[in-house]
């Protein structure tokens, strides 16, 4: 989100989902004029829900992360991460938005919620075009170039064919 | 993606931050600053880093933006 803020289409993010949930604790961590001005803006419309995990839920937040960290074959999680991830598992939701690459792994594969970042967003708002243009990589380049973020060239190049194939069905139909 | 690829594209991330950042910075930052720094550099998680800094979040993502270290993923 603190990246997000720093680009200049970030108001797409408001055509890909209803509302955003975000935590108390995210919260207190924003401080510089670009973040507190998206925020300020979407919890005033609405679109971001302010939540404070409940006490049996920080106490799954507290399992998650104990789990991860006895596990020798798996990245340990941090506080942030586990939290959301308990939040969305608790409540149905299906799409958590993080940056953290532990997280990611840990939800690759039974989705359940999706982990979802930049990259995701962006290949949603290109695929649904949300954000028209013919040169879809130089989209990629100017989010980095915004928001100092790269992407893998792997994953770029991937994300790419993916959504000129859903370009494609939408212009074949 | 296994956990010994997952490991190695991590490492391919940190030799990347490594050879972006701006060291003579990083090295003229306070001490906290700097060790939340390199350890932005080691493991790309930005909180962590911003928890040595003893800053928040924000904070800290601006700092790495002036230190040159880029997030990937």
């Amino acid at each position: 989100m603190i990246d997000w803020a720093k680009y200049k289409k970030r108001d797409i993010i408001k055509d890909i989902f209803k509302s955003v949930f975000i935590t108390i604790d995210v919260m207190d961590e924003i401080t510089s004029e670009e973040t507190l001005s998206m925020v300020g803006d979407y919890l005033a419309d609405g679109f971001f829900v302010p939540i404070t995990l409940t006490d049996t839920e920080r106490e799954k937040v507290h399992e998650l992360m104990i789990s991860y960290t006895k596990d020798n074959q798996a990245p340990t999680i941090h506080e942030p991460e586990a939290s959301v991830a308990v939040f969305a598992l608790n409540h149905g939701i299906e799409i958590v938005l993080s940056e953290n690459t532990a997280l990611k792994y840990h939800y690759q594969i039974r989705k359940n919620p999706e982990v979802w970042g930049a990259l995701d967003v962006l290949k949603k708002a290109l695929g649904d075009d949300l954000i028209t243009t013919s040169n879809i990589k130089k989209e990629f380049e100017a989010y980095s170039q915004e928001t100092k973020h790269l992407f893998r060239k792997k994953d770029v190049e991937k994300v790419i064919k993916e959504i000129e194939n859903i370009r494609g069905t939408l212009n074949l139909n | 993606m296994n956990y010994e690829e997952f490991k190695k594209e991590m490492e391919e991330d940190k030799k990347i931050r490594k050879e972006s950042a701006e060291w003579n910075f990083i090295k003229n930052q306070p001490l906290r600053i700097k060790k939340g720094l390199e350890a932005l550099i080691e493991s790309g998680d930005l909180w962590v880093a911003s928890r040595i800094a003893g800053i928040t979040l924000d904070e800290m993502n601006d700092i790495r933006i002036r230190a040159n270290i880029p997030m990937i993923g």
